[in-house]
């Protein structure tokens, strides 16, 4: 047999050939593949924003850096000054002030001052006295911070009733928390700036009602807020200064 | 039909004898052969869809795919190259060349010489003389020099004179 016939041989071959259903289904069957590639791609993908697909190696640290915050974050919530992770809750409230507005300001530092009070009740209630120095030294600091923001309130936004709603209801709430830590033999110092702050604030007030046209209660109103005014209890002054507004 | 599916069918309807042929005279069962050539497109749609600009020599890329997948199919079985089970039953009980030449089974005396010869002389035959690959082509697919193609080409035309000789003989 010679190369020529035996290539001819091998070309017999060619009558091997696949069954014609199995051809088209094969086909058909592939071809379709194109229709839900997109779907198939899309959801991989959504695999892989949710990490499912994504190694241990690349998983770990990040899930690792996410508890290790969530449980600084959860611990800096009930810390107290002195401890390791007061600053964490510091920081978080600096950034709380820094978002607000500074109408707010006023208001969230008052907030501040209370929360700070809320502490020290914490400390003196459960006689911890290495917490107390820098709880007390926290607290003056918040008070400053508010009493500059409420000398820094403009004659033209003073008589906006909300903010003044809000600086009544801390300011009230301040003395109530402090009143209650110095029951507990804790001496936190006065509170003479917030209260010549709110004097300012007050007595601006007032002379600007004198100037105007008043109805029969709200000079009742008046003459109470004066009275308290007179008494040193300008909280009280601002809440009737309020009402008048009201009325 | 998208022009992407239309592409692909039309190479679809050149090569799926062809690979399937390929496939099968390496694995000498046609169920093995037509899963493994559905699979070989499979494959190829996935990678034309993808990169099909890459793809420069469709020809190449679906024998490569198949030589492939015949190798990974062997290792899975962990079967002796061209001796699946039917084999076995034919080489044990298969008549002599005469016979089956007599029967008018040349296809088939063909079939057994072939699968008497080693996968590379088999696999370089098929490539060339049955589906008319040049030796370029078949070069880039079997990942020789040209030369070493025509060499392998002589010497399995050579080995297979000789099996068509020892079943005479038989």
């Amino acid at each position: 047999m010679n190369d020529k016939e035996l290539i001819q041989k091998i070309r017999l071959l060619k009558q091997v050939n696949p069954r014609e259903d199995w051809v088209l289904l094969t086909k058909s069957r592939i071809l379709s593949q194109e229709e839900f590639s997109p779907s198939t791609s899309l959801r991989v993908n959504w695999l892989d924003i949710l990490m499912l697909r994504w190694k241990p190696v690349v998983v770990a640290p990040i899930l690792t850096v996410l508890v290790v915050f969530g449980l600084t974050f959860t611990l800096a919530k009930s810390s107290l000054p002195g401890d390791f992770f007061y600053p964490v809750k510091r920081m978080s409230e600096n950034t709380q002030v820094n978002l607000s507005s500074e109408k707010d300001k006023p208001k969230v530092h008052l907030e501040l001052a209370n929360k700070r009070l809320e502490e020290l009740n914490v400390i003196a209630e459960g006689n911890r006295v290495g917490n107390l120095a820098p709880a007390i030294k926290e607290f003056q600091d918040s008070l400053a911070q508010a009493v500059k923001d409420i000398n820094g309130i403009q004659a033209n936004t003073s008589s906006d009733p909300v903010l003044f709603q809000q600086i009544v209801k801390e300011t009230k709430k301040l003395s109530e928390n402090k009143e209650k830590v110095e029951l507990l033999g804790v001496v936190i110092g006065d509170t003479k700036d917030l209260d010549n702050a709110l004097a300012k604030l007050v007595e601006r007030e007032i002379n600007d009602l004198e100037g105007r046209i008043l109805n029969e209660d709200q000079w009742a109103l008046f003459a109470k807020s004066r009275e308290e005014f007179g008494k040193g209890n300008y909280s009280s002054a601002l809440e009737k200064i309020l009402l008048i507004n009201n009325h | 039909m998208s022009n992407l599916r239309k592409e692909f069918s039309n190479i679809y309807d050149k090569h799926v004898s062809q690979i399937y042929r390929f496939i099968y005279l390496k694995v000498s069962s046609n169920d093995i052969a037509e899963d493994l050539t559905s699979e070989v497109f499979l494959r190829a749609f996935e990678a034309f869809r993808g990169k099909k600009r890459d793809i420069e020599n469709v020809s190449a890329f679906l024998y490569q795919i198949a030589r492939n997948l015949v190798v990974d199919h062997y290792r899975d079985k962990a079967q002796a190259q061209f001796v699946s089970t039917d084999y076995v039953i034919l080489k044990d009980q298969r008549p002599g060349v005469e016979e089956k030449a007599a029967l008018g089974s040349d296809l088939e005396v063909v079939k057994s010489a072939m699968a008497g010869l080693k996968d590379e002389y088999r696999e370089i035959l098929v490539l060339h003389y049955l589906d008319d690959l040049s030796v370029k082509e078949v070069a880039k697919i079997v990942d020789k020099s040209e030369d070493a193609v025509r060499v392998t080409i002589h010497r399995a035309l050579q080995a297979l004179k000789e099996q068509f000789s020892v079943k005479k003989e038989v």
